[in-house]
C-alpha cells in the first residue's frame, strides 16, 4: 500500500483554488466578484486537463482510487462547476452582503464530489460525503436575510444528520460483520462467506442512508423546501451535482462491494425505485413554484437512476451515466434561464412564465428543450436515456418497474407542458422584453445543441459509457 | 443522398422561418410552399421508376444510429412502392394544401408560424413514411402528435381550440402507450428494429403466431389512435377546430392515414399471425365506419360533418387491412387523400366566404360560387363512390374485399355505410350550394390561391380511381406488395351493383329530404327525438367519458390506497386524466407538511417499513 500523493493533483489544484479565495476575501474589500467565478471556471478547466492526463490506480493506502468510472464522473463534476459558476456570475446580484466564500465554499463541495467519486472505502467515502453536506449546508443558508433560505437549511441540516446517522449505523453493521471497510476486501469477504442478517442490515441502511443524497425515497423529504429555498444556483448544484455523486457512490458500493449478493438487495432498490417513480411524478404536478416541481421530478429521476442500478448490468450502468449527462445539461440550461428570468422578475412561479415565448424567444426555447429533455421526449438526450434505463430493466426482467418508468413518463410529459403551455400559449402578464447578453446566449445554444445531440446522435457517448460500464462486471 | 434532403429541406424551412422570416409573412409562407414542391419534385424520380416496375427492389440506406451490448439500432430510410405512394400523397396533397393556405390563412395573427408549423408537419410525416425502423416511426409518430397539437390549438385564445388540442393529444399518448409495447414485444421476439429485419424472421417463421399477434394488436393501438378509431376516435371531430386547411392536410388527407399506413407496412404480422388478429382490426374498422357514417348524420357544422365521414373512410381503410387487403385499403387511402381534402377545401372556401360554420346558414351559394361548387360537388360523387369516380374504384374494392373474405357483418356494415354516406353528403351539397337562401352578408367567390388547389383536386378526386380500373397493368392492387390471401383484385359486378344502388336511394333519400321549404331537420327531430338525440350526441361518448367514468372515479374511495388502479382506469378515461392524476398529487403533496418533526417521522418510518419489507425477503 502506497501513498501515491501524485494521483491526488486534480483535488489538489482545486483545494487550492477554493484556500487561495478565502485567503483573498480578507484582503479585497466588499463588492461584486464576478473575477472569482471566472477564475474557478478557469480552475475547472484546468483541473478536467490535468485529470485526463492522470494514469489510473489507487493512492493513500487503498482509500483513493482513480479508474474509469471516476474519471468520468470527476469530468461530469467539473462541468457542472463551471457551469454552477457561470450561473452564479449572473445570479449575484441576488445575495445581499455579498461574500467571496461562495465561491470558495462551491469549489470544497467539488472536491468533496470529486473525493465521492474515487472513493473505495466506506471511511474515506463517509467523509467525502459529510465534506460535501456541511458545504452544502452553509450554501443553502447563504441567503441569511431571507428566513426561507435559513428555515430550508435548518430543515436540510437535521434531515442530513438523521440520514448519516443511518448511513454510519448501517456502515457499522457492514464492518462488524466483515471487518474491513475497504470496498474490495468487503467484496472479496461477502463472495467467500456470503451474507447474513447482519450485513443486510446494514447494506438496507446504507442504502436508504444513501437516498438522502439523491433524494430518493424515503429520505426525499427534505427536497422540496431547499429546492425552493436555496439561491438558484446551489438549487442546479443539489439537482445535478449531488445527484450524479451519490449515484457514483451507490454504484461503488452496491454493484463492487456488494455485487455479489445482488438477489438480496434488488428488492429494496426495486422498491425505493417504484416508489420514487411514482410519488416523486405524481406530487409534481399540482405544483406552482418551478423550484418545488424540479425537485418533486427529480425524485422522479431518482426512481429511474435507482432503476438502472436494480438491472446491475453493463447496458444499466451506462444508461445511468448518460441519464446523468443528459440531465446535467438539461437542469443547467434551464436553470440559467430561470436565474436570467428572475433577475428581471423576481419570481418562479409558473403563472409568471407566461409568454416567456414572446418576452425572450431564447430563454424559453432552452427551458423547453431542458424539460422536453427530462420529461424524456425524443429526439433529445432525455429520451435516450429513459429509454437504455427501461431496455436495461426489461432485459433483466424488471418488468414491473419497467412498465412504472414508461407510465410516469406520461405523466412527467403531463407536468413539463404545463410550463411549456404557460411559455407559449398564455399572453404575458409583462410584455417588456428580457435581455440576455451576448456571452450567456452563446452558451445557451451550445447547450441547446447539445441536448439535441445527444438524442440524434448518441453514438459516440454511448460508446464511451458502455465501455466504462464494461469494467465493473469484468 | 437525396431521400435525406426530404427530411432536411422541411425542418431547415421550419427553423428558418421560426428564428429569421418570421417577421416577413409572405417570405415566410413562400419559403413553405418552396419547400413542399421540392420535396415533391424530389419524390417524383422515385415515382416513374415505381410505375415502370411495380415490384421495385426497395432503396435502402441506414447509418448505425446507436449500438451498446444486446442493442443495435440503424437509423434510415426505406423507400419501395407503399413508401411511393405516400411520399406521392405527402407532398402532392401537401404541396396543394400549402397553396390554399396562402390565401385562406390571410390576414390572420401568426401567419409565419402557421407556414413554419405546417412545414414541421411534413418534416414529421415524411419521417414516419421513410422510415425503416420501428423506432424511427415511433420518434416521428410523436412529432407528428405535436405538429397535430400545435396546429389544432393554432386559435389558442379559444378555449375550446385549446381544449381540442389537449385532448387530441392527450388520447393519442393512449394509442402511443399500445405502440411502443408492441414495438417492445417485436424487438423482444425477432430482436430487430429493422422492418426488413423483422419481416425475414417472421416469414421465417422464427416467432410464436401468438407473440405475433399480440405484437400486432398492440402496434394497432397506435394506429388506433393515429387514425381515430373506435374507441378513441373522439378526438378528431374536436380537431376541426383548427384552421380548415389543418383539417385537409393532417386530419383528412395525411397524418390520420399513418395508422393505416403502419398497418400495411406491418401486414406481414397480421399474415403470419393468428386470424383472430386481423379480425379484431377489420370488426374496429368496420364498426368505426358504421358509427361515425351514423353520428354524421345529426351534425350541423360542416367541419364536422366531413370529419365524421372521415372517420367512416379511415374505418374502411382499416377494415379492408385487417381482412389482408393491403392493396384496396392503400387505394382507398390515396383517392380519399384527393377527395377529402378537396371537400374539406372546398367547405373552407365556403366558410371563408359565409363566416360560418353551420350548413342552415348557407343555401344557394352555387350561382355565388360557382368554382367551389362544381369543385365539391365532383368531391362529393367521389366521396359517396359514385361511378366513375374515384371512390367507387377504391370502395368497391374494399367491399369486395369483404365480399370476398366471407365475414357478412362487415360486407353489411360497409354497404349500410355507403348508404347512409350517400344521405349526408347529399344534404351537405343540397343545404350549402341549393335550396333557400340562409346566409347573411354578401359571400363572394374565392381568391385563385384557393381555387385553382380546389379545381386541381378535383381533376384527380375524378380520375385517380382509374388506377384501379379492371385489367389495367400495372393495376394499384398489383402496385403495393400483399401478403394477403388476395391475389389480383378481380371486379366483382354483384357487389359494385350493390353499393351503387345503395349509393342512389341514399342520394335520394338525402334528396327527398333536404329539399323542399320545410325544416326537415326540425321534422326529423319531431318524428324520431329519441334516435336524432343519440346521433346528435355522438352516441355519448363524450358524455361516457366526461361524466360517467370521470364521476365515479373522482367520487370513488380510496384515492390513495388504490391509485395503482386509478391509474389504470385514467388512462382510459381521457379528459379525466389530468384532473384524476392532479387530485392523487396533491394528496401526496399533503405529506410535504413543512413541519421538520413531520419529515423525520416519515424518513424513520420509511426505514422501518422498507427494512422490515428487505427482512421479509431476506431472511
Amino acid at each position: 500500500m502506497e501513498m501515491n500523493i501524485g494521483r491526488l493533483i486534480p483535488e489538489f489544484i482545486m483545494l487550492g483554488g477554493a484556500f487561495v479565495l478565502l485567503i483573498l476575501e480578507f484582503f479585497i474589500p466588499k463588492g461584486p466578484r464576478k473575477w472569482a467565478g471566472v477564475f474557478g471556471i478557469c480552475l475547472s478547466v484546468v483541473t478536467a486537463v490535468v485529470l485526463s492526463t492522470q494514469g489510473y490506480g489507487s493512492a493513500l493506502s487503498g482509500l483513493f482510487i482513480h479508474d474509469a468510472i471516476s474519471l468520468y464522473f470527476k469530468l461530469l463534476f467539473l462541468l457542472v462547476t463551471a457551469l454552477i459558476f457561470y450561473m452564479t456570475i449572473l445570479y449575484e446580484k441576488n445575495i445581499e452582503n455579498w461574500r467571496g466564500e461562495f465561491y470558495s465554499l462551491m469549489l470544497f463541495c467539488t472536491v468533496g464530489f470529486m473525493f465521492l467519486a474515487s472513493s473505495s472505502d466506506f471511511i474515506g467515502f463517509y467523509v467525502s460525503l459529510e465534506l460535501v453536506a456541511i458545504t452544502l449546508y452553509i450554501l443553502a443558508t447563504f441567503t441569511r436575510e431571507k428566513s426561507k433560505s435559513v428555515e430550508a437549511g435548518l430543515k436540510y441540516i437535521v434531515t442530513g444528520a438523521l440520514s448519516s446517522g443511518f448511513l454510519l449505523y448501517g456502515i457499522s453493521f457492514i464492518y462488524g460483520t466483515t471487518g474491513q471497510t475497504g470496498f474490495t476486501e468487503v467484496a472479496a469477504l461477502v463472495i467467500n462467506n456470503g451474507g447474513n442478517g447482519y450485513l443486510a442490515i446494514g447494506l438496507a441502511l446504507t442504502v436508504l442512508g444513501l437516498t438522502f443524497k439523491v433524494s430518493g425515497m424515503p429520505f426525499h423529504v427534505w427536497a422540496p423546501d431547499i429546492y425552493e429555498g436555496s439561491p438558484t444556483p446551489i438549487t442546479a448544484l443539489l439537482a445535478a451535482g449531488s445527484k450524479a455523486a451519490g449515484f457514483v457512490v451507490i454504484i461503488r458500493i452496491l454493484l463492487t462491494a456488494l455485487g455479489s449478493v445482488r438477489a438480496e438487495w434488488l428488492v429494496l432498490v426495486s422498491v425505493i425505485s417504484g416508489a420514487s417513480l411514482i410519488f416523486g411524478n405524481l406530487a409534481a404536478m399540482p405544483q406552482k413554484n418551478i423550484k418545488r416541481m424540479i425537485a418533486y421530478a427529480g425524485v422522479g429521476s431518482a426512481g429511474y437512476l435507482f432503476m438502472a442500478v436494480a438491472a446491475a448490468s453493463t447496458l444499466g450502468t451506462g444508461a445511468l451515466m448518460y441519464y446523468l449527462t443528459t440531465y446535467v445539461f438539461a437542469i443547467t440550461g434551464s436553470f440559467i434561464a430561470l436565474v436570467i428570468f428572475y433577475n428581471s422578475e423576481g419570481s418562479y412561479t409558473i403563472e409568471s412564465l407566461a409568454g416567456l415565448a414572446r418576452r425572450s424567444p431564447l430563454l424559453a426555447i432552452t427551458i423547453f428543450i431542458g424539460f422536453l429533455s427530462l420529461a424524456g421526449v425524443p429526439p433529445l438526450g432525455g429520451f435516450i436515456a429513459k429509454f437504455y434505463i427501461i431496455a436495461a430493466a426489461v432485459q433483466q426482467g424488471l418488468w414491473a418497474l419497467a412498465v412504472i418508468g414508461v407510465l410516469m413518463a406520461v405523466v412527467a410529459m403531463y407536468y413539463f407542458l404545463i410550463v411549456i403551455r404557460s411559455m407559449y400559449l398564455r399572453p404575458a402578464i409583462n410584455t417588456e422584453k428580457i435581455r440576455v447578453d451576448n456571452y450567456t446566449r452563446i452558451l445557451l445554444y451550445g447547450i441547446n445543441a447539445v441536448t439535441v445531440l445527444l438524442g440524434m446522435y448518441p453514438g459516440p457517448l454511448t460508446d464511451w459509457v458502455m465501455a466504462i460500464a464494461d469494467t465493473l462486471f469484468v | 443522398m437525396d431521400v435525406w434532403a426530404l427530411l432536411i429541406i422541411p425542418i431547415v424551412t421550419s427553423v428558418v422561418i421560426v428564428f429569421i422570416t418570421r417577421k416577413w409573412k409572405n417570405l415566410s409562407s413562400y419559403l413553405s410552399i418552396a419547400a413542399v414542391i421540392a420535396c415533391f419534385f424530389i419524390v417524383l424520380p422515385y415515382l416513374i421508376e415505381a410505375l415502370g416496375n411495380p415490384h421495385m427492389h426497395g432503396h435502402e440506406q441506414a447509418f448505425t444510429w446507436l449500438k451498446v451490448s444486446g442493442l443495435h439500432i440503424k437509423m434510415g430510410t426505406f423507400i419501395d412502392s407503399l413508401t411511393v405512394v405516400m411520399l406521392c400523397i405527402v407532398t402532392f396533397v401537401g404541396s396543394l394544401i400549402h397553396i390554399y393556405a396562402r390565401g385562406y390563412m390571410e390576414g390572420e395573427e401568426g401567419y409565419s408560424r402557421f407556414f413554419a408549423c405546417l412545414s414541421f408537419f411534413i418534416f414529421a410525416m415524411l419521417g414516419i413514411v421513410l422510415a425503416n425502423n420501428l423506432i424511427m416511426i415511433f420518434i416521428f409518430w410523436e412529432l407528428v402528435g405535436l405538429a397535430s397539437y400545435l396546429l389544432i390549438g393554432y386559435y389558442y385564445q379559444k378555449p375550446s381550440a385549446a381544449d381540442a388540442a389537449k385532448k387530441a393529444f392527450l388520447v393519442n399518448r393512449i394509442g402511443d402507450f399500445g405502440l411502443i409495447l408492441g414495438i417492445f414485444v417485436i424487438y423482444y421476439a425477432t430482436g430487430s428494429f429493422n422492418f426488413g429485419e423483422i419481416e425475414h424472421q417472421v416469414m421465417a417463421g422464427h416467432v410464436e403466431p401468438w407473440t405475433m399477434g399480440l405484437a400486432a394488436l398492440l402496434l394497432f393501438c397506435g394506429a388506433v389512435g393515429k387514425s381515430a378509431q373506435f374507441p378513441l376516435h373522439v378526438w378528431l371531430p374536436d380537431a376541426m377546430e383548427g384552421p380548415t386547411p389543418v383539417s385537409a392536410l393532417i386530419h383528412a388527407a395525411t397524418m390520420v392515414a399513418a395508422g393505416v399506413y403502419l398497418l400495411a407496412r406491418i401486414s406481414f404480422l397480421f399474415y403470419m399471425a393468428p386470424p383472430e388478429a386481423g379480425i379484431v382490426v377489420a370488426y374496429v374498422g368496420g364498426l368505426t365506419a358504421l358509427m361515425a357514417a351514423l353520428m354524421a348524420l345529426a351534425q350541423s357544422d360542416i367541419k364536422k360533418i366531413i370529419a365524421y365521414s372521415t372517420l367512416s373512410s379511415l374505418g374502411y381503410m382499416v377494415m379492408s387491412v385487417g381482412l389482408g387487403g393491403t392493396g384496396p385499403g392503400m387505394f382507398y387511402l390515396m383517392t380519399h387523400a384527393f377527395f377529402k381534402a378537396l371537400l374539406f377545401l372546398g367547405a373552407g372556401s365556403v366558410i371563408h366566404a359565409c363566416h360560418t360554420n353551420s350548413i342552415w346558414e348557407m343555401g344557394k351559394l352555387y350561382p355565388k360560387m360557382k368554382a367551389t361548387g362544381v369543385t365539391f360537388i365532383l368531391g362529393s360523387l367521389a366521396m359517396m363512390g359514385v361511378f366513375p369516380f374515384a371512390g367507387f374504384w377504391s370502395k368497391d374494392e374494399i367491399l369486395s374485399t369483404a365480399f370476398d373474405s366471407g365475414h357478412w357483418l362487415l360486407y353489411g356494415a360497409g354497404t349500410l355505410t355507403a348508404f347512409i354516406t350517400g344521405i349526408f353528403i347529399t344534404k351537405i351539397v343540397l343545404l350549402a350550394f341549393f335550396g333557400k337562401k340562409r346566409y347573411h352578408g354578401n359571400p363572394h367567390e374565392s381568391p385563385p390561391s384557393m381555387t385553382i388547389p380546389l379545381v386541381v383536386l378535383s381533376v384527380f378526386a375524378v380520375f385517380a380511381g382509374l388506377a384501379g380500373f379492371p385489367g389495367l397493368e400495372p393495376n394499384f392492387g398489383s402496385f403495393i406488395p400483399s401478403h394477403g390471401h388476395h391475389g389480383p383484385h378481380h371486379f366483382n359486378f354483384l357487389v359494385a351493383g350493390i353499393s351503387t344502388l345503395v349509393v342512389f336511394a341514399g342520394i335520394l333519400i338525402g334528396w327527398k329530404l333536404y329539399t323542399g321549404e320545410a325544416e326537415p331537420a326540425h321534422r326529423l327531430k319531431a318524428q324520431y327525438p329519441c334516435l336524432y338525440k343519440v346521433l346528435e350526441n355522438k352516441f355519448y361518448f363524450d358524455h361516457f367519458y366526461d361524466g360517467v367514468l370521470v364521476a365515479v372515479i373522482y367520487n370513488g374511495i380510496g384515492k390513495i390506497l388504490n391509485f395503482i388502479e386509478v391509474n389504470i382506469f385514467i388512462n382510459f378515461l381521457i379528459n379525466g386524466f389530468a384532473y384524476n392524476v392532479r387530485v392523487v398529487g396533491r394528496a401526496l403533496r399533503g405529506t410535504i407538511t413543512g413541519q421538520l418533526q413531520h419529515y423525520a417521522l416519515f424518513m424513520v418510518s420509511g426505514v422501518v417499513v422498507l427494512v422490515l419489507i428487505f427482512l421479509q425477503y431476506f431472511v
